[in-house]
């Protein structure tokens, strides 16, 4: 199964990458009128608009990669963090696996760029701990982040880079998806888990949250919104919000 | 799993795991949101108070619609709100968990939970502060789906003119923004045709992939809570109307562009198609379906393409409904009573191929993903509605063949002691 999730992420990635993420969430080659398809506007310019704070990003224990429990919130540590919630088994390719893309452009734009690789961080967060187990995300990690296709410079561990410094992209699991739930609920991100024949599946709304360094939810992404650029370019506007505040930009 | 039932969970970000597969709502929601492709088990009816009607208070009815239930075609549920506030539009959360609907008359919004037992909808959270909260805003209207957020278009503010603005709420119910509509005192840097901004609101809907979200305009407290033969024999309160529609651009949520569209334009309904940059909507006082496209040379334009009715006699387009195919356009004329449904496959060359008189006044109507069943209730406004026998108050449900609509079962929310019928939207327990 573990291996089944791999290949999916990796074929999906290699897909996004080859292909751009427009192409990926085309959906009108014969199917039925859908409206929102590919991005055809322009990103946003930084620090042209405002992203007013929604709500304190909800805190809670989950598991790093070696099986501990921490602090959601203190994983953060002041940085900028876009959140996602998944998991490893979803076979919607514009479900999790978009999902996974789409930070994955954003991972690797982020790691041209001077000032992100110490400003901003990643988070993947299971809502399937049974499956997808600290050992299941360190799989995971390794085949997404080490890859020659990510940009990434030689990823030992969150932001640990040899050549020179990588955006922090952390995988967490949890302890059981009772210990989970709160956190979901928490966040507002909407699932059933599935029963019967369809235990294994997991219907959800996909969200990416996008947190400030003082811990406010400053967006909220769903499928439509699923564009690197627009985040990139909300990202950027956090930044230039923290340099006009007087906050030090590394 | 079929290729529509893959695209539908693609596009909406939302993987049911039902096999019947059920996603689809009528045509006209946020895209946000998972729709109900199947068919919808319940009707949600966001219903006006009467006085000497049942209990006087404005409330939300829910209706049977699952074929061979004891109850088909029955209220199944009403909820009371205790009072009268101008029952009017509502909106579902993007994982449609919630219901929102507003009081125009005193701002108040009812937060149902619908997810729990989409039977029994569940008051779970009243706003009353939403005045305040929202820096001067009044007259909730319009509730749409964003993530995890709701747009609220209003109609007023606390001085009771048509100033007003869109609002955002988070889905927990706290207010997280406020976005004044251009007008007179409320420039914009950089918006075009700027001095035609009359900063009145009534719709406001979105196309997320040109990052475009486009408003309409009606008019404030002080003529929608007036009888409607005061206001129209008011030459001062007549120019009190909105005559613009505003593109916005989405993301930033900052106004681009200021269109002139006389009349009033009311509803406005995005095309579906992946490549169909345009919306329709209607004007209440000119009588016209208005296309609102996006020209490759001289961006987006809004062109009346057909008269809707005999424009002097005044018929009142009120709702519309577009097909998910973009061929079908439903139009209602409360006057009259009618509605019509026009073939816009060419979208600047409407074509009626029907019409049908539905009572003697209607006003929204909602139709199902598939186009084959469509709704109808009556109340327009409390003090707008006809009076005496005139003053028919429902919800008709019909079949649609392409040809002819053909009654399924219609509800008297008078004889039931209900009120006056306003918004629907559709539930179902397969979607959770």
């Amino acid at each position: 199964m573990t291996g089944r999730r791999l290949t999916l992420f990796s074929l999906l990635l290699a897909a996004a990458t080859i292909c751009g993420m427009s192409t990926t969430l085309r959906a009108d080659d014969g199917g039925p009128a859908l409206r929102p398809s590919s991005f055809d506007y322009p990103a946003p310019v930084p620090g042209s608009y405002n992203l007013p704070p929604i709500k304190p990003a909800p805190d809670g224990t989950v598991l790093n990669l070696k099986g501990r429990e921490i602090s959601l919130r203190s994983l953060m540590a002041g940085r900028i963090a876009l959140l996602s919630f998944f998991y490893g088994s979803c076979d919607d390719a514009h479900g999790c696996p978009l999902a996974i893309a789409t930070l994955m452009s954003v991972f690797q734009a982020a790691n041209e760029d001077p000032q992100l690789p110490r400003r901003l961080m990643i988070i993947s967060q299971s809502f399937d701990p049974g499956r997808d187990t600290p050992a299941a995300m360190a799989k995971l990690r390794t085949e997404l982040l080490d890859g020659p296709h990510t940009g990434h410079h030689g990823a030992s561990g969150p932001g640990g880079g040899t050549d020179s410094p990588s955006v922090p992209w952390e995988f967490l699991s949890a302890r059981s998806e009772a210990s989970i739930s709160p956190l979901l609920q928490a966040y507002g991100q909407a699932l059933t888990r599935g029963s019967g024949n369809d235990a294994e599946k997991i219907a959800h709304l996909l969200r990416v949250y996008l947190i400030d360094s003082n811990g406010m939810i400053r967006n909220i992404y769903g499928v439509a919104y699923m564009n690197p650029d627009v985040l990139l370019a909300d990202i950027r506007t956090l930044l230039l919000e923290e340099r006009a505040a007087g906050h030090p930009v590394n | 799993m079929s290729y529509m039932r893959a695209c539908l969970i693609a596009l909406f970000g939302f993987s049911l795991l039902l096999p019947g597969g059920v996603h689809a709502d009528e045509t006209c929601q946020s895209p946000y949101m998972p729709k109900i492709t199947g068919v919808e088990e319940f009707v949600y009816v966001w219903t006006l108070g009467m006085n000497g009607i049942g209990d006087g208070h404005d409330k939300l009815v829910t209706v049977d619609n699952r074929e061979g239930s004891p109850t088909y075609g029955k209220v199944i549920s009403s909820v009371s709100t205790g009072g009268q506030h101008e029952a009017h539009h509502g909106g579902l959360t993007d994982d449609r968990s919630q219901f929102w609907v507003g009081g125009l008359d005193d701002s108040m919004i009812y937060i149902f939970d619908i997810k729990s037992d989409p039977a029994k909808p569940r008051l779970v959270k009243t706003i009353g502060d939403f005045v305040e909260k929202s820096g001067g805003v009044a007259g909730p209207h319009g509730f749409y789906a964003l993530p995890s957020r709701m747009l609220i278009s209003a109609l007023s503010n606390k001085d009771r003119t048509g100033q007003t603005a869109l609002v955002e709420y988070s889905n927990e119910g706290t207010h997280i923004a406020t976005h004044w509509m251009p007008g007179p005192g409320r420039p914009y840097a950089g918006l075009e045709n700027a001095g035609k901004a009359d900063g009145y609101g009534y719709d406001a809907r979105v196309l997320p992939r040109r990052n475009v979200m486009l408003t309409s305009s009606f008019t404030g407290h002080e003529n929608y809570m007036r009888p409607l033969g005061d206001v129209m024999g008011d030459k001062e309160a007549m120019k009190k109307f909105g005559s613009t529609m505003i593109v916005w651009k989405l993301h930033e949520r900052t106004p681009a562009k200021v269109l002139e569209v006389p009349g009033v334009p009311l509803e406005v309904r995005f095309a579906w198609g992946a490549n169909n940059n345009y919306a329709f909507t209607s004007t209440a006082l000119t009588s016209q379906i208005v296309l609102v496209h996006e020209d490759s040379s001289s961006g987006w334009q809004a062109v009346p393409v057909a008269d809707i009715g005999n424009p002097k006699d005044l018929p009142v387009p009120v709702d519309i409904s577009l097909s998910s195919d973009d061929r079908v356009l439903w139009v209602d004329t409360f006057m009259d009573g009618k509605t019509r449904a026009y073939d816009v496959s060419d979208p600047f060359k409407p074509k009626l191929i029907y019409e049908k008189v539905i009572g003697k006044q209607v006003n929204m109507v909602s139709q199902s993903w598939d186009g084959k069943r469509l709704y109808f209730t009556s109340s327009l406004l409390a003090n707008w509605d006809k009076t005496g026998g005139d003053n028919e108050q429902f919800l008709k449900a019909y079949g649609w063949d392409g040809k002819e609509l053909k009654p399924r079962f219609e509800i008297d929310f008078i004889k039931e002691g209900l009120g006056r019928p306003h918004l629907m939207r559709f539930g179902s327990s397969k979607l959770y």
